[in-house]
């Protein structure tokens, strides 16, 4: 192996920035934790790192508003949404504005580590909840806009994402669907790139409504 | 809206309409009515014309069948629920005479078979109409003949039609036999039905009465199953936490408060309970119910919505046992259950990546199963179905109808 992924820390939770470092530290570089968005653009931008663990739920504008503060000063940076936050707009809306993934607090250091290092290497991760979520944005009728192909998800998009969705694993899928783990990740990709560029009636009305909740 | 100054003719294009019938001056369809008023005469006269004329050759329904053709639909009025006292007796007397004239000019014509069939056949007709004729509310000050006639007095009624029907059916059979031998035939047609019913009466009593039993067995069995489903999900799961909690008092004191509170209102207000809150929001509290319960995480993914029918209330119970079963058996450290919501239908899947099973080779005694996941789900139409390995982890998919 090269180098450790440098990763950084962003949550206001001084407790769960320490546990995550306790938790991957050995695993991987933790060049430095804030718990602000101000703080976290200005050292996000002076540290470079390979991977962003980004809190959903932040004062004063949350992820979103780091995405959108670092805007494309840091292309090798990539975001990884973390939270236990149950709200699908906020999720979408990172997603939207740049992260390459989300999963929950809950999960596992292994597959933190995972999804860490799948992000590194240009990879969406999505966790089950982003799974349901995404279909959910994306489901019922017919695109409206003039680019189908980025209003709508594919008969095996779908698939990938029902059974993600379900709980299984981008391996588990792959064994269940008798496809490469690559193509898995291939499916996934473009699921987050349409969800990031689409702009389809629906969604934007998907998450307004969701707002409401 | 002014629809109801707008002139019919206008209303309906093309078609030229001279009158519209009426909708309050009736007594069949307002076609005298409405004439009556168009060329400005009395109703009465338009009425006792059309009447002569039926009487005198049967052209009077002719032209009223006409009128009612040509003319245009009764403009929007409040026309009475209730029928008033007086205008039923009126409009039956109309029908009757609508009826007569049309069977008399009919038998004038000579579009008819002979007295002898059709006299009978009427009578018949007359009989059953009496007898199967349902009635319907009348004016409570109605008179006695419209009660009769129209209301809901049945017995009179009855009695009545089957009169006139055997009545009818006996001068059928008997043709051309004389009024002195009348007796003979009505006492031979009584013996005969007498017999008939002495044959088959008991044979119908008793098929009547099994039918009865197997439905009421039936009623009773469902809800037996019901029932001990329901125990088997709620009170049995508790009384075996409550065993290993042994060590632990105030978890056995939380769960016995639990329970009781959940079995009150099962027992008292269980519908109540079943309709409180969306297909999510009972799935979330579902999950969090089980992770406190169990000390197991339980990842929930709802994609859509819906309100809890009876079947998305079964495939909930289902999951919780399909969930519960994973968190006892399983060795897992997760459940995961996903829920869709589709155009017809609402799909479950509960997964653990636990030790894994071969269905073939659970006990007659694990009633959880094929009682509360299986029975259940099938009960509202839908299917279980069940994939499983020993070390592959188990996979519940639960489909019930919308």
């Amino acid at each position: 192996m090269t180098a450790r992924i440098r990763v950084f820390v962003v949550d206001d939770h001084a407790l769960f920035r320490s546990g995550v470092k306790a938790e991957i530290g050995d695993a991987v570089e933790i060049v430095g934790d804030v718990g602000t968005v101000d703080e976290a653009i200005i050292a996000v931008r002076a540290t470079k790192p390979d991977v962003v663990l980004l809190d959903v739920h932040l004062p004063n504008g949350g992820g979103r508003a780091i995405l959108e503060g670092l805007g494309d000063a840091l292309p090798d940076t990539k975001c990884l949404a973390l939270s236990v936050s149950d709200a699908a707009e906020d999720v979408i809306g990172v997603i939207r504005a740049g992260a390459r993934g989300y999963v929950t607090k809950t999960i596992t250091r292994e597959e933190l580590l995972d999804a860490i290092r799948r992000v590194h290497a240009g990879d969406a991760v999505f966790s089950p909840r982003l799974a349901g979520f995404v279909l959910d944005a994306f489901a019922g009728s017919a695109p409206v806009t003039s680019d189908p192909d980025m209003d709508r998800l594919t008969q095996r998009e779908q698939e990938v994402l029902r059974l993600i969705a379900r709980g299984y694993t981008y391996k588990e899928v792959a064994a269940r669907i008798h496809v490469s783990v690559k193509t898995v990740e291939t499916h996934v990709s473009s699921v987050l790139r349409k969800l990031q560029l689409s702009n389809r009636h629906e969604l934007t009305a998907w998450v307004a409504d969701r707002r409401l909740l | 809206m002014g629809m109801s100054t707008t002139p019919a003719a206008v209303r309906h294009g093309a078609r030229r309409i001279e009158f519209t019938r009426s909708p309050t001056d009736r007594v069949l369809l307002g076609v005298c009515g409405g004439a009556a008023r168009r060329y400005g005469v009395d109703t009465y006269v338009v009425r006792i014309a059309l009447l002569l004329l039926t009487l005198t050759g049967g052209l009077g329904v002719v032209i009223y069948l006409a009128g009612w053709a040509l003319s245009g639909p009764p403009e929007e009025a409040t026309v009475p629920k209730v029928a008033e006292p007086g205008v039923v007796s009126l409009r039956s007397a109309a029908v009757a005479a609508a009826t007569g004239g049309l069977l008399m000019s009919t038998r004038n014509i000579g579009l008819w078979p002979g007295d002898g069939i059709m006299i009978p056949a009427v009578v018949v007709a007359s009989g059953s109409a009496l007898l199967w004729y349902r009635g319907r509310e009348l004016h409570p000050e109605g008179d006695p003949l419209e009660r009769v006639l129209q209301g809901r007095t049945t017995p009179v009624r009855a009695l009545g039609g089957v009169a006139l029907a055997i009545a009818g059916l006996v001068a059928l059979v008997a043709g051309g036999v004389h009024v002195a031998q009348l007796p003979a035939a009505l006492a031979a047609l009584a013996m005969a039905l007498a017999g008939a019913a002495v044959l088959i009466g008991p044979y119908v009593a008793r098929l009547t009465t099994q039918l009865r039993d197997e439905e009421r067995a039936r009623i009773r069995d469902q809800e037996r199953n019901d029932m001990a489903a329901h125990l088997h999900d709620s009170v049995l799961q508790t009384l075996a936490l409550m065993q290993r909690a042994a060590a632990d008092p105030r978890r056995m004191v939380m769960l016995a408060r639990r329970q009781e509170r959940e079995l009150r209102s099962w027992l008292y207000d269980s519908k109540a309970a079943a309709a409180i809150g969306s297909l999510s929001a009972r799935a979330e509290a579902l999950a969090a119910d089980l992770e406190l319960v169990h000390g197991l995480p339980v990842d929930l993914v709802v994609v859509g919505d819906d309100e809890v029918t009876p079947a998305v209330d079964a495939l909930l119970l289902a999951v919780r046992e399909a969930t519960v079963n994973a968190a006892k058996h399983s060795q897992a450290d997760l459940v995961s259950i996903y829920i869709e919501v589709e155009q017809a239908t609402v799909t479950a899947f509960v997964r653990d990546k636990g030790i894994g099973f071969v269905p073939a080779e659970v006990g007659e005694d694990r009633r959880g199963i094929a009682m509360s996941i299986r029975d259940r789900i099938e009960r509202v139409g839908g299917r279980a179905m069940l994939e499983s390995a020993r070390g592959g982890g188990t996979e519940w998919e639960l489909v019930v109808p919308r």
